[in-house]
């Protein structure tokens, strides 16, 4: 199978003319025909439309091409596109077109990558499993009676059934790590304003942020390295120069530190969970790390700051929707939407904005001063990603506290800004994939890539691939 | 609370029926005893970061640059009348029967 390979593995034999980009397309093709019943795409586009621009790539491909050129890509539908649909997962979004194409689609359109198709989603990011969606909920390929995990957890399947090389999710309160997690494939949520939000359908804006799912460290740096850098058309863009992503990634991490936060290893959680981080602490030691325990108490309130938050900029953002300009109407939200918008007009309703709305927002401030302190004394934060690993249909659905729970280990890292990626750590006993998660300082991109590039080079646990009984 | 559901409703435009103001209910407050725990913390010297970008006051020159033609700009309404979206009426029309 192509699409096990590595993007730079396939890029080289592109070149090689060892294979054509109509070989890898239709690959690609028969692998999402394959996967139908996983229910990860919301639109694909026609079959004979993209093995004719494959043609058209394989004609023009030359050494000096840009790696992505003819690789297959999808986006979870909260980016915006001229050519195909756009719904955010929700019914309140039927039909509609957008005018314009988000930054990060067209930067890599512009490479040559190939757009196949755009993925299920909990609607508008509201939810931790991908059963908050008009579009029937995503099924994990290593097991089809548990979730994918959310809320790009379209994205996350197609990556981990081998559909697509990559692809770009978002990640508001952990919705890329989450599904990366669920599904046994790599994950990076950036630094707040590390890659341009524009046209990304907005979710809660001090916390979104757009990123790349792949197969490993290795493909998520070549992704970041072409999406990230400011953009006029997203003010809260970052101006610091784009680092370098994609060499150098083999340095090696001997001598770092990793802190480990006392409140993430407490026995709160599921235990294989638990077990299976602290086996892979052990194996990072083992690459010549060390270790420092961490006291960040604030992390104990990530949860509640994290609803106050997201829901009262959810409530806002989706005002937008009242059916006039596009849309239909407000009474096709889900519950999980129509309880977070209600809860957020409550926060910043007259009376209450003072204490609820703007205390989480003193509150959050304590938060970053815990994790500032906490970077004085390690190079990363090693956690979790997932309380659990994925969970069966039905237990998450319609279950607003267990829902806010799943995003215990990532939500707190939106409330910061910091970037943090989640890579395969092991299996349960029934198979189902666990991830670590690698959180560094502000920026620190580059190096929590190392660090995962590291440990999966130590490590074959982003190499094990679903079988998909079909 | 169901009053309260109701006026919450109401102010995000979202219409609810009957059955779901109880469910809704019982949920919201579920929810706001466990958001209580930020009331735990001593937030009185403390200042609200309401945003985590390091960038302050991006301005652009002002000039005008390519946008939106009408036709695109309409194109997703369901109703549209001259060139105008039709919105709904937020006054009555007197002669109207």
């Amino acid at each position: 199978m192509l699409l096990d390979k590595s993007i730079a593995e396939l890029a080289g034999l592109l070149r090689k003319r060892e294979i054509t980009i109509e070989q890898l397309v239709l690959e690609s093709i028969e692998r999402c025909e394959q996967g139908v019943s996983l229910n990860c795409f919301i639109s694909l586009r026609d079959k004979q439309a993209l093995l004719k621009e494959a043609r058209e790539k394989d004609a023009a491909l030359s050494d000096d091409k840009h790696l992505l050129y003819g690789m297959p890509f999808s986006v979870k539908d909260s980016y915006v596109t001229q050519d195909l649909p756009t719904t955010s997962g929700s019914r309140v979004l039927k039909n509609f077109i957008s005018p314009y194409t988000a930054t990060v689609v067209q930067k890599l359109l512009d490479t040559g990558a190939i757009l196949i198709g755009k993925n299920n989603q909990d609607s508008w990011g509201h939810g931790g499993s991908n059963e908050n969606t008009d579009f029937g909920p995503v099924k994990n390929p290593w097991n089809p009676a548990y979730i994918s995990g959310g809320s790009s957890g379209g994205s996350a399947v197609a990556v981990a059934a081998r559909m697509v090389t990559f692809s770009i999710g978002e990640d508001t309160g952990g919705s890329i790590r989450n599904p990366a997690s669920m599904c046994g494939i790599s994950g990076l949520k950036v630094t707040y304003g590390r890659v341009s939000r524009y046209g990304t359908i907005a979710y809660a804006s001090s916390l979104d942020t757009v990123g790349p799912l792949a197969k490993s460290a290795e493909d998520l740096a070549i992704v970041l390295q072409t999406i990230a850098g400011s953009d006029p058309k997203d003010g809260s863009s970052s101006h610091r120069p784009v680092d370098t992503y994609t060499e150098g990634l083999t340095d090696g991490v001997v001598g770092k530190k990793i802190g480990l936060p006392k409140q993430f290893f407490a026995e709160n959680y599921n235990p294989e969970v638990r077990s299976t981080i602290l086996a892979a602490v052990e194996q990072m030691k083992e690459l010549g790390l060390t270790t420092v325990e961490l006291d960040m108490p604030m992390l104990n309130y990530a949860i509640p700051i994290y609803y106050m938050l997201a829901s009262s900029e959810t409530s806002s953002n989706l005002a937008r929707y009242d059916g006039v300009r596009y849309g239909t109407g407000r009474e096709n939200f889900l519950p999980e939407s129509a309880r977070r918008i209600m809860l957020g007009t409550y926060a910043l309703s007259a009376g209450y904005a003072e204490k609820l709305y703007k205390n989480a927002q003193r509150a959050r401030t304590l938060l970053i001063d815990n994790y500032a302190d906490a970077f004085k004394q390690c190079d990363f934060i090693a956690a979790p990603t997932t309380p659990s690993p994925a969970q069966k249909f039905g237990e998450l659905l319609d279950n607003p506290m267990e829902n806010m729970l799943a995003d215990l280990f990532t939500a707190t890292i939106n409330i910061v800004g910091v970037p943090s990626l989640a890579v395969p750590a092991g299996f349960t006993a029934d198979k189902l994939p666990i991830g670590l998660q690698i959180i560094g300082d502000k920026f620190q991109e580059r190096a929590i890539l190392t660090l995962a590039r590291a440990y999966q080079d130590a490590t074959t646990w982003h190499k094990e691939v679903p079988e998909i009984h079909l | 609370m169901s009053n309260q559901v109701l006026h919450l409703a109401k102010l995000a435009a979202l219409p609810i029926s009957d059955a779901e103001i109880e469910k809704y209910e019982k949920q919201l407050k579920t929810i706001f005893e466990y958001m209580d725990q930020i009331k735990q913390l001593d937030l009185t010297a403390v200042s609200e970061t309401f945003r985590t970008t390091e960038e302050e006051n991006v301005l652009r020159d002002d000039v005008v640059t390519a946008s939106l033609s009408q036709t695109e700009a309409l194109k997703n309404s369901s109703a549209t009348l001259d060139g105008f979206f039709v919105v709904p009426a937020i006054m009555k029309d007197e002669n109207a029967p």
